[in-house]
């Protein structure tokens, strides 16, 4: 019999899951798939050289900064349009190797920077060449937005010039910022030596 | 169904336990601080602004003035944010505070060197990205935005190094 099985079932069988009268049933449907069983081994093979290469557990050395990364890693995938399933109805070995390679790879390079963690310096790249200056490229994802650099050399400063940016509202308020009350409340803060009437 | 992103996140489920424990993070650390300043800036009559704005330092407008597109006649100080540069993080600095109306975001994309350093950075106007460029930052040189219109005049945002001043713990 040459079934399509379903992929919740065939995921407990591949990672061995399945037991007793299921485990009969499930690989009774199987018979003549000899790619699932073959896919089967190789996850097993993974399971095994992952659990003789890693300890039981590992910490990542950096929480913040792979969750921060993986959940906008899982943004990007939301807004990605899903792949078409397989045309034919098959099943390909690739769709679940490629997880669990990902997983081992990720696994190995928390373990290996657990390792390296406060014993290798860090590389000092404050000598190391440095690009030559070029425009910056500004980005306006507005439409009607455009945005214009100037390199001033009068003001020794660079200067955006931001056109076709809507108006901020007049009614919208901005004397209640928290950085005006701490300049009332200590009257005066360093760097700023302000001259009421010098520009008037 | 069980798709590739279900697999994935079981297998990160089962490979990070206890993610809630964290070790010193060197992304957290902090390399200079940012100032984030927004003055506004009219011909009209800088009263516009509200009574509680700030008149600028002579050597700030001075400044200002010597750039035609920045050229106005009176400039006044609404709201100011210093924010850390960390090392692998984005931060964010709300001038206006409590508003948000005006935010910067800004992320480094290298380490400082004496002459300074470069950023990702993106200013927010009403939670909308309106601009986003790899600026650098030297410690005399600062980025002037001339952004939106307000109450006859315009808001201009200032993006500078803090020399000298320590990132807070």
């Amino acid at each position: 019999m040459n079934i399509n099985p379903d992929e919740a079932r065939l995921a407990l069988w591949l990672e061995d899951e399945l037991h007793g009268e299921e485990l009969a049933t499930f690989e009774a449907a199987l018979a003549g798939r000899a790619e699932l069983f073959a896919a089967r081994e190789e996850v097993r093979r993974w399971r095994g050289m992952m659990a003789a290469a890693l300890p039981p557990s590992v910490e990542p050395p950096y929480p913040d900064f792979f969750n921060s990364r993986i959940a906008k890693a899982i943004r990007e995938l939301d807004a990605a349009p899903l792949p078409e399933p397989n045309a034919a109805g098959g099943f390909s070995w690739r769709a679940w190797f490629m997880p669990v390679a990902a997983c081992a790879g990720m696994a190995i390079t928390f373990w290996l920077g657990g390792l390296k963690s406060g014993r290798v310096p860090e590389i000092d790249v404050t000598g190391a060449p440095r690009a030559i200056p070029v425009e910056p490229i500004l980005y306006t994802p507005e439409n009607g937005v455009s945005a214009e650099w100037i390199a001033s050399s009068k003001a020794a400063a660079s200067v955006i010039v931001l056109s076709g940016v809507e108006a901020i509202p007049d009614a919208t308020d901005f004397s209640e910022t928290v950085y005006l009350k701490q300049q009332r409340a200590i009257d005066s803060t360093a760097g700023l030596n302000p001259e009421p009437f010098s520009n008037e | 169904m069980i798709n590739r992103r279900t697999w994935l996140m079981a297998c990160l489920a089962s490979v990070i336990p206890g993610v809630a424990r964290a070790v010193e993070d060197p992304g957290k650390a902090q390399l200079c601080m940012v100032g984030v300043t927004v003055y506004y800036a009219t011909d009209g009559d800088p009263k516009a602004a509200g009574p509680k704005a700030l008149p600028v330092d002579k050597e700030t407008a001075a400044r200002l003035r010597r750039e035609e597109r920045l050229r106005f006649k009176h400039y006044r100080l609404l709201g100011r944010d210093t924010q850390p540069l960390l090392r692998s993080y984005e931060s964010w600095a709300e001038p206006l505070k409590p508003s948000d109306e005006l935010m910067v975001r800004f992320e480094a994309q290298g380490r400082p060197t004496e002459d300074g350093v470069l950023l990702d950075l993106e200013l927010w106007l009403a939670r909308k990205k309106i601009v986003k460029a790899d600026a650098r930052l030297e410690g005399t040189r600062p980025l002037f935005v001339l952004g939106p219109e307000w109450r006859g005049g315009h808001l201009i945002i200032a993006v500078e190094l803090v020399p000298g001043e320590k990132p807070a713990k």
